[in-house]
């Protein structure tokens, strides 16, 4: 396999992981967040500054987890109180603030040179393939993880929060603590994905970390299938395969780029105009509603 | 023993009194009629009990322990749910899961918790609608999945905001033999309803409320009797007949 196909397949991994942390978050749980492309770069530098400080695999994968999994859990605490409009707007504010810090704390991150020499994984000598086998296997395990998750009762009682609020107080679920620990797991696997990127390019800065990641994400995820585990897949493929399909259409080479958002995001706007439910739909193939008449993950009635 | 105790409850809205001195009882497998004209603070009184509103003074107490410090959620594990006016039933899940919302499954066997679901999605006739989607019920059918939801917490203490309105007759006796086996399940009842027929056929006491105030409190057959309660409905004094 080229090593081009392998870079494209590669990121399609990693974004897939981040997308499927934003899909409990915005698909499942109904919060609206903008603020997963900073923390995607919070944990590539935790992990690419562990990494650089010779701290090794193991101890980069578990700071970077949990600082982003702390950071998510601080974000949605300070912003759980924040409905609809108000929570778009404190979930972009912690964005911004997070891509300030990136690009100002410069003793650390090195602002806008970024950090270059990031290492490999040593134990498969950092090659690209080998790079592509650790970066499917940990997005299989996400999947199997976000999938376990949404067909669990927690699962349930998520998408019953995305539905009604005070309903589900009502039937004495803790609304807030289930809205904080669905943003901490979308938090921790954006930390996972960080780490995989900063490795995957060797150099990271700032730049990688700007709402438009965040935006992309969310486009991903709403596209491919809100609240659907498959969906998140489906959605980071069009993102990662779009771009590198318009490289074949011959346009000059300036417009390339442009040319490449406009198709894109006209896409959504189609998307959310007229197929609200994605490519796969929550209640389409590997749904997770539970049919108590068969097993989990089966179609439920019409 | 009374089950449920508000002594003095008042709640203000820009100065508005909704609730001006409340006092009010339901005591354990009592089955309470709340009623009143539109505007009367029944529904404020059910956010007030269930804390889904703070009350600005009085106090209130279930089974004996005060509850204005508690939340939503651990009066309902203590043993108070209830359903809404607007019924909020969850549309993007199915009826069985809507009940599953309101088990307790923490530390349970997966299948003991869908056992009990479909017991109770059965209890209210629609166990072949187990699978159906929120948003594919009939109104009538959404009120009885909210019903069966709030069964789901092991309430003591159950409270109905208007269960009745908006179905046909045949449907209205369906609930009240739904209410009367609920009851008989050693269960407290309170019911905000306009149905007056039905509430005087279902309730042990009823307590009507007018301006934000307990204004009769008694049996169906003394408030039949009562010219506070027809004036407190009508909005008007009584007018004895002259001739």
């Amino acid at each position: 396999m080229s090593p081009y196909v392998l870079q494209v397949l590669s990121l399609f991994n990693v974004l897939a992981i981040a997308a499927l942390g934003l899909n409990v978050v915005v698909g499942y749980s109904g919060i609206l967040s903008v603020t997963q492309g900073a923390l995607v770069g919070v944990g590539a530098y935790v992990g690419a500054l562990v990494l650089l400080a010779g701290g090794g695999w193991l101890m980069a994968s578990a700071l970077a987890i949990a600082v982003t999994a702390a950071l998510g859990c601080v974000v949605q605490l300070l912003s759980n109180r924040a409905l609809g409009d108000y929570y778009i707007v404190i979930s972009l504010g912690i964005q911004t603030v997070l891509f300030a810090v990136m690009l100002n704390w410069q003793d650390v991150t090195r602002g806008s040179m970024g950090l270059s020499g990031i290492p490999g994984i040593p134990a498969f000598a950092g090659g690209r393939i080998e790079f592509w086998v650790v970066s499917f296997a940990v997005l299989i395990l996400a999947f199997l993880l976000v999938r376990a998750f949404s067909r669990s009762f927690h699962g349930t009682v998520l998408r019953a929060i995305r539905s009604d609020e005070i309903a589900t107080l009502s039937l004495g679920k803790p609304v807030r603590l289930y809205k904080v620990g669905a943003f901490v797991f979308g938090a921790a696997l954006s930390g996972v994905a960080g780490l995989l990127y900063a490795t995957l390019h060797r150099y990271i800065d700032p730049y990688s970390f700007q709402v438009n990641l965040s935006i992309l994400l969310l486009s991903a995820v709403i596209v491919g299938g809100l609240g659907n585990v498959y969906g998140s897949l489906v959605g980071v493929g069009l993102i990662v395969a779009l771009p590198e399909a318009l490289r074949f259409v011959p346009m000059p080479s300036g417009l390339a780029a442009h040319i490449n958002e406009i198709v894109y995001y006209s896409l959504l706007i189609l998307f959310v105009l007229f197929r609200r439910q994605g490519i796969v739909p929550e209640f389409g193939w590997g749904s997770s509603a539970l049919n108590v008449l068969g097993r989990p993950g089966a179609k439920v009635a019409p | 023993m009374s089950l449920l105790v508000a002594n003095g409850v008042t709640k203000q809205f820009d100065g508005l009194h909704a609730l001006a001195g409340v006092d009010f009882t339901v005591g354990s497998e009592e089955v309470v009629g709340l009623v009143g004209p539109n505007g009367a603070g029944k529904t404020t009184l059910f956010n007030v009990l269930t804390r889904f509103l703070e009350h600005d003074g009085g106090t209130i107490s279930f089974d004996g322990k005060e509850t204005s410090k508690m939340r939503p959620e651990q009066l309902v594990g203590r043993g108070i749910a209830r359903t809404f006016q607007h019924i909020r039933i969850f549309h993007n899940l199915t009826v069985a899961e809507n009940v599953i919302v309101g088990t307790s499954f923490a530390g349970r066997r997966r299948a003991d918790v869908v056992d009990e679901a479909i017991s109770l999605v059965e209890f209210v006739g629609l166990g072949h609608m187990a699978n159906a989607l929120g948003e594919r019920l009939s109104y009538g059918q959404q009120k009885l999945v909210s019903i069966a939801r709030a069964l789901a917490t092991r309430p003591r203490l159950l409270m109905l905001d208007e269960p009745l309105s908006g179905l046909s007759h045949a449907v209205v006796a369906e609930m009240m033999d739904m209410i009367r086996k609920i009851r008989q399940q050693k269960k407290a009842v309170l019911i905000i309803d306009h149905n007056m027929e039905a509430i005087t056929a279902l309730a042990d006491r009823v307590v009507v409320m007018g301006a934000g105030k307990v204004v009769f409190d008694g049996t169906p057959a003394a408030m039949l009797q009562s010219e506070l309660v027809i004036s407190a409905y009508m909005g008007r004094p009584i007018e004895k007949d002259e001739n």
